[in-house]
This record gives C-alpha cells, sequence and structure tokens, in this order.
C-alpha cells in the first residue's frame, strides 16, 4: 500500500501535467483532425519528460535542493533570469487556463456559465495549496485523475478495428487536405504538451516537499516509470475516442465538451459523470502544480524560503507569490478570453523555451559536486543529450510554423 | 571563523544558498563586499560582507532589467544600500553558505519580515503547518 | 546573452500571445481566397452541425445528463454564430463572390436557426423533444460538406 501512495507524486505529476486542460483538448482535436498520425509525437515526448524528470528526481533526492534552485548556483546569476522570467510568464498563462478549465468543468456538471464558478475555484486552488497536506493533495488529485482511465474503457466498448488504428498510429501520414506545416505544428503542441517545464518543477520539488533522500531512489524511478506513461496512455486513449467519433463526422473540438462526448456514446452516463470528475481533478491537479511552480520557481531564484510543507508565516514571500499569481490568473480568465486558446498559447511558448529549462538540468545531473556518485551514467547522457538536440529543433521550429500556419488554423 | 581560505568568489560563493544558524534559506549571495587592500600578505582582496537582496543583484545583472530592478528596490527600501551579512558570521561554506545569525536578526531578511507582518501573517492559519 | 535581448524576446513573446488571441480577420483580395474563407467557414459549420446531432443522440438515447447536453448545444450554437459572422463581415472581392456569398449565407442561416431551437430546448431539460427538432440536421450536414467539397 505503501508502494502504492509513494507513486502518487508522479501519477499526480502526470495527469497534471499531462492532461489539463491544453492537453485533453490538444488531444482530442488532434485525434479529430489527423486520427492517430501523431501518435508518435505523444510517445517521443513522453520518453523524454521521463528521462527528465528521473534525473529532476534524482538530484533533488541526492542533493535534497530542487532543479530550478540549482540553476542560478551553476549557470549564474543572468543565465537563470532568463530562465525564471520565460518560465514564470509561461507557468502564469498556464495557471490562467487551469483556473478556467476547472470552472469549465463544473460548466459541463451544472450549466451554470463558467465565468460564475471562477471565484470560487481560485479561492479552492489557493485554499488547498494553503492548508491541505502535500501527501494529502497528491493522493486524492491523483486518484480522482484516475477516473480518466474510463476513456480506455470506452474505447473498448466501442469494438474499434484494432488493426485500423494500430495502422493509423504506425504509418504516420499527412492526411489529405491537411498541410505538412499544420501537420508538425500539432506534433510539436503534443510534444510539448507532454514535456511542459512546469511538470519538472513541481516533481522535483515536490520530492524536497517530500523529504526524499538517496534511499528514495528506487522510488523517483517507480514514479517516473509508471506516472508518466500512465499519462502518455490516458493521452492515447484519448486521441483513439476522437479518431472513432469525432473524425469521422468532422467534428472539430474546439471546447473540453466535445472532448468528453465519444465516452458519453459509448458508456452512457456513468462514463460521462467519470470523465467529468477526471476533467475536473486534471484540470485542479494543474491549477495546483502550475501555481505552486509560480511559487517555487521565484522564490528558489531569489533564495527565500519556500514549501507547502513549513508554517505559511515562515514562507512568507513564497506564499504571496502564489497568491497573487492565482488572483492574476482569475482576473484575466474573468475577461473571458478563450481559455482553449490561452492554454494552446502557453505549450506553444513553452515548446520554445523547451531547451532552457531542459539543459540546466542536464547539467546539474552530471555535476558530482551536488551528486556525489549519483551523477548520470554514459546511457542517460547519451539519450539526454539526443533529447536535447530534438528540444533546440523543435524550439527553433515553433515560432516561425506558428506564424505559417496561423497557429494551427 | 578563523582560518583563511583562499576562495575562487565565483564559483563558492557567488549566487549559493544562504542557510541562517537553525537552516531557514535567506536569501543567496547575490554580490559580495571585497576589502581591496586589507591583507599585505597574500595581495588578495579580502571578502568583508557578503550582500543580499535586490539592490545588490541588480548590479550583477546587465542592461535595462538591471537597472529597472533596482529602481523597483529603491522605491521599496527605506535606504539605499543594499543589505549586508558581516562576514565573520559565515559559519560554513560549502554547497550553501551558513551563517551563525538567525534570519530574523538579519538584515537582509527585511522582505520577508515586511510580507510576514504585513500581508501572510494576518490571513487566516498562517501559524499552522498544512494539516 | 544580455538582459536587454531577453527584455525584447519577452516582449515579442507578449506580442505574439495578444495577436493570438485578439485575432483579427484578413480580408479577401480574390475569388480564390474568398471561396478558400468559405471552405473553412462551411467546415466549422458542419462540425457544430455534427456536434449537435451526436449531442441530440446520446441525449435521447438517455446516455448524457441534461446540463452537459444544454452546454453542448449552446457551444454548438455560439461557434456556428460566430463563423457566420465572421464569414458575413469579409467584404466579397467580386460579384461572383457575391454568388458565393448568398448560397453560403443561406445554409448558415438554417443552421443558425436549428441549433438555436435545440439549445432553447435543451435548457429546459426536455430532452425528448429533441429528437423532431433534430430531424433536419442530417440534410444540413450533407449540404454543408457538399458545399465545402464544391469549393476546396
Amino acid at each position: 500500500m505503501k508502494r502504492l501512495v509513494g507513486v502518487m507524486l508522479g501519477v499526480l505529476t502526470a495527469i497534471g501535467g499531462f492532461m489539463d486542460i491544453g492537453d485533453i483538448v490538444a488531444n482530442s482535436a488532434t485525434g479529430a483532425r489527423f486520427g492517430m498520425s501523431l501518435a508518435w509525437a505523444v510517445l517521443l515526448g513522453t520518453v523524454g519528460i521521463v528521462v527528465y524528470a528521473e534525473m529532476a528526481g534524482r538530484v533533488a533526492a541526492v542533493s535534497g535542493r530542487p532543479t530550478f534552485d540549482l540553476v542560478r548556483e551553476r549557470l549564474g546569476a543572468r543565465m537563470a533570469i532568463v530562465n525564471l522570467a520565460a518560465s514564470f510568464f509561461i507557468n502564469l498563462l498556464t495557471l490562467t487556463a487551469e483556473v478556467a478549465g476547472v470552472a469549465i468543468a463544473l460548466q459541463l456538471a451544472t450549466d451554470v456559465n463558467y465565468l460564475l464558478w471562477l471565484p470560487l475555484t481560485a479561492l479552492l486552488v489557493w485554499l488547498v495549496i494553503w492548508r491541505v497536506r502535500f501527501t494529502l493533495m497528491e493522493n486524492v488529485f491523483g486518484l480522482m485523475g484516475l477516473a480518466m482511465i474510463v476513456m480506455a474503457i470506452a474505447v473498448w466498448q466501442l469494438h474499434p478495428d484494432w488493426s485500423q488504428l494500430w495502422h493509423g498510429a504506425s504509418h504516420p501520414v499527412v492526411p489529405s487536405g491537411e498541410g505538412h506545416a499544420t501537420y508538425f505544428y500539432y506534433a510539436i503542441a503534443l510534444f510539448g504538451a507532454a514535456m511542459t517545464p512546469y511538470e519538472v518543477f513541481f516533481f522535483s520539488s515536490g520530492a524536497v516537499e517530500e523529504h526524499w533522500t538517496r534511499s528514495d531512489l528506487s522510488e523517483n524511478r517507480a514514479n517516473v516509470f509508471i506516472g508518466f506513461p500512465l499519462g502518455a496512455f490516458l493521452s492515447l486513449s484519448l486521441m483513439a475516442l476522437a479518431t472513432l467519433v469525432l473524425f469521422p463526422r468532422g467534428i472539430s473540438v474546439d471546447h473540453l465538451s466535445q472532448a468528453a462526448l465519444p465516452v458519453s456514446l459509448s458508456l452512457g452516463k456513468i462514463g460521462l459523470a467519470l470523465i467529468i470528475v477526471g476533467f475536473f481533478a486534471a484540470t485542479f491537479g494543474a491549477a495546483l502544480e502550475t501555481g505552486l511552480s509560480a511559487g517555487y520557481t521565484i522564490s528558489q531564484y531569489f533564495g527565500w524560503q519556500w514549501g507547502k510543507r513549513n508554517r505559511p508565516r515562515d514562507a512568507s514571500r513564497f506564499h504571496l507569490v502564489v497568491l497573487v499569481s492565482i488572483g492574476v490568473a482569475m482576473l484575466v480568465a474573468l475577461t473571458a478570453v478563450d481559455p482553449v486558446k490561452v492554454t494552446e498559447y502557453s505549450i506553444v511558448l513553452s515548446a520554445a523555451a523547451l531547451p532552457l529549462t531542459y539543459f540546466p538540468i542536464l547539467v546539474v545531473a552530471n555535476d558530482p559536486d551536488f551528486m556525489g556518485d549519483k551523477v548520470n551514467g554514459r546511457f542517460g547522457n547519451a539519450i539526454g543529450s539526443i533529447y536535447l538536440v530534438i528540444l533546440v529543433v523543435v524550439s527553433l521550429a515553433t515560432i516561425p510554423l506558428m506564424i505559417i500556419t496561423k497557429a494551427g488554423a | 571563523m578563523n582560518d583563511r581560505r583562499e576562495l575562487l568568489a565565483g564559483l563558492h560563493l557567488l549566487d549559493h544558498q544562504i542557510l541562517d544558524c537553525d537552516g531557514w534559506a535567506a536569501g543567496k549571495v547575490d554580490d559580495l563586499e571585497l576589502d581591496v587592500a586589507a591583507d599585505p600578505t597574500t595581495a588578495l582582496p579580502v571578502v568583508t560582507a557578503i550582500l543580499s537582496g535586490a539592490g545588490a543583484l541588480s548590479r550583477r545583472l546587465e542592461g535595462r532589467l538591471g537597472r529597472w530592478v533596482e529602481s523597483v528596490d529603491e522605491r521599496l527600501a527605506s535606504d539605499r544600500v543594499p543589505s549586508q551579512i558581516a562576514f565573520e558570521l559565515v559559519s560554513e561554506i560549502a554547497s550553501h553558505v551558513s551563517v551563525t545569525a538567525s534570519r530574523d536578526d538579519l538584515e537582509t531578511g527585511r522582505g520577508e519580515r515586511w510580507t510576514r507582518e504585513r500581508i501572510v501573517g494576518h490571513i487566516p492559519g498562517a501559524g499552522h503547518a498544512p494539516e | 546573452m544580455g538582459s536587454a535581448w531577453s527584455v525584447r524576446v519577452a516582449v515579442g513573446a507578449l506580442a505574439i500571445v495578444a495577436a493570438g488571441c485578439f485575432q483579427p480577420v484578413g480580408p479577401a483580395r480574390t475569388f480564390h481566397d474568398y471561396e478558400l474563407k468559405a471552405e473553412s467557414t462551411a467546415k466549422s459549420a458542419r462540425s457544430s452541425v455534427e456536434t449537435a446531432r451526436l449531442a441530440v443522440q446520446v441525449a435521447t438515447d438517455g446516455d448524457a445528463f441534461p446540463p452537459y447536453v444544454s452546454v453542448l448545444l449552446a457551444e454548438a450554437e455560439s461557434d456556428a454564430s460566430n463563423s457566420q459572422g465572421t464569414f458575413l463581415g469579409i467584404q466579397p472581392p467580386d460579384k461572383h463572390s457575391d454568388r458565393l456569398r448568398d448560397r453560403l449565407g443561406r445554409l448558415l442561416e438554417q443552421t443558425g436557426n436549428v441549433l438555436s431551437t435545440l439549445r432553447i430546448t435543451a435548457r429546459r431539460a426536455d430532452l425528448q423533444q429533441l429528437k423532431g427538432q433534430a430531424a433536419r440536421l442530417p440534410a444540413l450536414s450533407k449540404r454543408l460538406d457538399r458545399f465545402a467539397t464544391e469549393h476546396e
């Protein structure tokens, strides 16, 4: 039982990181438009986050400090502040979309306009960060998020042509009527959604909040090797549902409600109820992660006491940053800007900034001063370096593709 | 701290985490105050104080960003000198820098104290660790 | 890698995000341009119609709760209405385009009417009524699809 509970950090990170409102809509929209032909992008991103989250968790367990904390020490104040500025801004965009996402999930259940739910959801997110213990938070939202497994059951229940699904995923082609630029733009969005930086900030700071030490290294691996692939499994289930139900009908996905439709069709009211609970948990989890990450990144750069584990008055500036961030996010969301658009931009912008986040992690994980004998092995460095090249390529391609395709229109 | 050490200030001191006597985080080493002529025997400058806080950091960040940070700090701080920790208080230099004082007694802790007293301390539940 | 550079990048990123979130629609200068916009409008309208069809199906089969069906139909209606508004707001570049505008305009009008009716019924939680009101959806969907294919 303790084993299961111990994996919850990874599960929550993955669910909040992989299945927030942006990812839900992106995976569903991609399935509705490209079928399974972009499944490879999800898998590519999953391997990347597994490799880097393991490194970040190991750094936190061995050195007692999260990776962002060490970036300034290792790479200098100037490089780190560029990192901070980019990360914080993108994080805030994402937080805005997530807070709105929670409100939208509540709207799906009640038909009360999401704008009316916003103040309550912002307050709830802040309250959970303020008062609820880290492990309890992980367990509750991680478990609730597992309700999304209903999506896999829904795929099963539709009795799909498995060989056709498999063929679509394993033989990626750009569907007729779609341009190559758009295809790769969506690939970047899916890849970026799997590797969003706040996942690493949260995972590595969370490891410190949970007082991980060297003896927890196997728990680190379990978290990473179970949690993130689970997230990928959920993403691909969602993509398959859209492929089977929405693609043939020419339905394009622009709303959270449409992403749930295949589940309703396949499994009826129970399925629908579970997926709405799952969406609520995922977006709430993501709001918690991005809210906390706002505090983590700024506090760790400036060396302030940070963390949920202390009395709030002992980490005052950290909590102030979290409070103000949630407040700003709520206000921006209240302007009724489309949260789906906001989150898609945040994914794409963070894709453009990926090397900034992950390069320092690779550097720090190789530093014997922090890591002792637990530095990266040759295999780990090989994959890490290959991915860094991929990240640079992705980062360079993102903005041009966004301009050419008019953001995937 | 009586024994003298030669350090690569950039590597061993700058941007490192400061911990107070109770293990609380107390900022980062943003800059150092050096006394250039202090030690005639080694002809090396001696570190006399650690500077920490926005006023100190802005001098190390170049360009417009640095000047912007500096102007923000000037507006918030009552005096114009970046806050310091006298180097005699340093007890250990490892990956972090430990000082023998409590963070509440340090000049550099004014930002945290202000936030605690004026804002966060007033929110219900601030004194309880999460349950 | 100076900080001035990073400030410029930040402003650039903000500009990109702002431009994206408040996207104005460009004008159509040729018939071909106009035709492309008409095609994408038709596809988008068809998507709303098909969403509504599925919504009605799950509603009448008892596979969904009334609030959810309401949200689906309200969103379908507002999406279609936005597409219509955007398309009609584009200045047709020539007489040939005028005819295109009339044809599609009529289809969009009919789409808007049906979706409105469905939304109103769903809000009243009168799910069984939906079936009858949705009878015109399949034909509308086919016509929108045909329109889009003709103007690919």
